[in-house]
């Protein structure tokens, strides 16, 4: 007797259309199960046309509207896009103004070329270090004449100035530098906090005058938290050029919140 | 819109695709009331609920006017709608969590024909509750094979250019899809 699983194609052929070969007629006289099978067939297949009755609901209206709402999403999307890129268009362009007009030519912070090829937040991270790290050392001092600093002594507040550097020194005249005098001498007196004073815009106002036998001169500083300092000095000196008045006057107006120098 | 217009002729299909591929929202409309109750069809048989029948058809057709101008009518336009709505419904089955799990949730609403004997009616309308039965225990594949060469009467021509391979893979495929139809529909009937 043939097996069962040679016929399992001639059993769905007879299913399918009701008329059985010699040799599988001649196996289902011998086989029970392959018969059940062969009934059972039957009845799937029945099954399976019924299947085909469907109560449909009419798509045209539902795709019409799906289409509809694809194609203006994906004008949506398209406007979003270009929307999107003129805004980083816009905004790197913004951010490369600004940084141009900050950039310092005193300090700029930039990074390795090592670390920049590694990766813009490896770019960002060492940018971030060394603004940390020159934030606490001490500042360098500006191109001025080391005795206009040390003439006030002026309590300096931590500012950000190294991630907004200032602009570069303007001094508008050059003054001579006269003989220093015990009450200028910056050590004792004055901390030396006053030489880790970050820079300034120093803007003298009115022409220095002859250091012998007397001088005097009036000095406006702009620090960077908005503070403005004005300063006089007067040395009065006699004959043999030994001082014999030192005057030295200067005010500070408070911080302006928000105010860069 | 041409609400009356008449089902397309095998003459005219081309053409219509043609006027549908170029934005005549009637034209497409003819080929959705055409196909649309079909792809309906095999999409309930496969996910068993007419909820998501609904949504495969609609996402079939949105596909097929978005594509509409990629068909190059090689195949019949029929056989290209149910290739897209065979892949969604396959796709469907993938990311849903069940894959195996019978459908039970939309009965046949089959042999609904007045004129039929009611006990025959009774009759088909229990196998017909078996076949679904069987069909659920299925996997997704094997379900799909035999909805398309049972239920949709494709050749398997037909059926190889739907699921992308050769005739003699799809026979195959079929053969071993039928077998196991068969185990699962006995189990079925105790």
């Amino acid at each position: 007797m043939a097996s069962c699983t040679q016929f399992e194609e001639a059993l769905w052929e007879a299913a399918e259309t009701q008329q059985v070969a010699p040799d599988l007629a001649e196996h289902l006289e011998q086989c029970r199960p392959c018969r059940r099978s062969l009934r059972s067939l039957a009845s799937a297949l029945e099954g399976l046309a019924a299947l085909r009755e469907v109560a449909a609901p009419d798509p045209t209206s539902a795709v019409r509207l799906a289409t509809a709402a694809r194609q203006s999403r994906g004008r949506l999307i398209g406007r979003l896009a270009a929307a999107a890129a003129l805004s980083g268009a816009a905004a790197g362009l913004l951010l490369l103004t600004s940084r141009a007009a900050t950039r310092s030519p005193v300090s700029p912070v930039r990074p390795d070329r090592a670390v920049a090829s590694q990766g813009p937040t490896a770019e960002q991270a060492q940018v971030a270090r060394q603004a940390r790290a020159e934030e606490r050392a001490p500042a360098p001092v500006a191109a001025a004449d080391s005795h206009v600093k040390a003439a006030r002594p002026h309590r300096h507040r931590p500012t950000r100035l190294r991630q907004r550097p200032a602009p570069e020194l303007a001094l508008t005249a050059k003054l001579p530098r006269p003989e220093a005098t015990p009450q200028e001498t910056p050590g004792a007196d004055w901390p030396a906090e006053v030489e880790q004073r970050p820079q300034g815009v120093f803007l003298l106002l009115g022409a220095p005058q002859e250091a012998l036998p007397s001088s005097s001169y009036q000095a406006e500083v702009f620090l960077p938290d908005g503070v403005r300092s004005f300063m006089e000095q007067s040395i009065e000196r006699d004959a043999a050029g030994e001082p014999r008045l030192v005057q030295i006057a200067y005010h500070n107006t408070a911080p302006q919140p928000g105010a860069r120098n | 819109m041409d609400g009356a217009r008449a089902l397309p002729t095998r003459r005219t299909r081309l053409q219509l695709v043609s006027e549908a591929a170029a934005g005549d929202s009637a034209a497409f409309d003819l080929l959705v009331r055409e196909h649309g109750p079909r792809v309906f069809r095999l999409a309930l048989r496969m996910l068993g609920s007419r909820e998501e029948a609904e949504d495969i058809q609609q996402e079939t057709f949105v596909r097929a006017h978005r594509k509409l101008r990629t068909f190059r009518g090689e195949a019949a336009l029929g056989t290209w709608i149910y290739s897209i709505a065979a892949h969604l419904c396959l796709s469907r089955k993938r990311s849903s969590t069940w894959q195996r799990e019978v459908a039970l949730e939309e009965q046949p609403s089959a042999v609904s024909n007045p004129a039929s004997d009611p006990e025959q009616v009774v009759l088909a309308r229990e196998s017909a509750a078996r076949v679904q039965q069987a069909l659920g225990l299925l996997a997704a594949p094997d379900r799909l094979l035999i909805l398309l060469k049972y239920v949709e009467g494709l050749s398997h021509g037909e059926i190889a250019r739907i699921l992308g391979c050769s005739v003699l893979s799809s026979r195959s495929r079929l053969t071993r899809a039928k077998k196991l139809f068969r185990q699962c529909y006995e189990e079925v009937e105790g």
